[in-house]
């Protein structure tokens, strides 16, 4: 699970609003290649990681993606 | 380079579950420029290991490059700077977090760097303090903070994606 903040990470000002590039955008978010799938097998491949590091990396950079 | 076998390096080992190995400092290596195990085997593509006590950018700066450190910023189209943002309560909350979230990355592969982690700490409190000072006046961040105050204002908005949070005030 997660826990929500109700911020964004970085500052966005939209000067103009794009819809078709925002479909993309949305796209590589939550689309058959995007962070979210990429995000779920990061925190699954932590579970037959040996290391100690890596298992440390693969949870932040998972819970960076989603 | 061993002159009589004309390689530099012995056969890769077979790999082990050992733990990973660390790889040895370079003196006078510049901040850019990351340290390389002794070994490199030939033609393979390799991500050199960033130094203990890289130099560091101050916490705005760090947010507009998108990374704590000078030795990892490769800017796209040698655009050199980052953008420059506005200056208010989130943006500066943003970017206290954003070096918390650096330092904790760098020190996932550097646990022993005693100075990036008293950095940690020390900005780990700055983030806190800024994050309750701003709660204070602009509402919760999070659902637990939401249990608190005479009324339960999680509702209110501004929500994220309602940018006008995000311009000066």
């Amino acid at each position: 699970m997660f826990l929500y903040e109700k911020k964004l990470q970085y500052p966005v000002k939209i000067a103009t609003p794009n819809p078709k590039l925002a479909a993309f955008i949305i796209s590589q978010y939550g689309g058959p290649d995007g962070e979210l799938g990429a995000s779920m097998r990061y925190l699954s491949q932590r579970y037959s990681m040996p290391y100690d590091v890596a298992k440390g990396v693969l949870t932040d950079i998972g819970t960076e993606e989603s | 380079m061993n002159t009589e076998t004309g390689s530099s390096c012995p056969l890769p080992n077979r790999p082990t579950l050992n733990p990973m190995p660390t790889p040895p400092a370079t003196p006078g290596c510049p901040d850019s420029s990351g340290t390389m195990p002794s070994c490199a085997g030939l033609a393979v593509p390799y991500v050199p290991f960033q130094q203990e006590n890289p130099n560091k950018y101050a916490q705005g700066e760090a947010l507009s490059n998108g990374t704590l450190f000078p030795g990892l910023n490769l800017p796209f189209h040698l655009k050199v700077e980052g953008g420059t943002l506005p200056t208010n309560p989130l943006v500066e909350l943003q970017a206290l977090e954003f070096v918390v979230l650096e330092l904790g990355l760098y020190l996932n592969t550097h646990s022993e760097d005693a100075e990036a982690f008293a950095m940690y700490k020390q900005y780990a409190a700055m983030e806190k303090a800024a994050k309750a000072a701003y709660e204070t006046k602009f509402g919760p961040l999070t659902k637990s903070s939401a249990a608190t105050g005479d009324r339960y204002r999680w509702l209110q908005g501004p929500w994220p994606w309602n940018f006008e949070q995000n311009e000066v005030k």
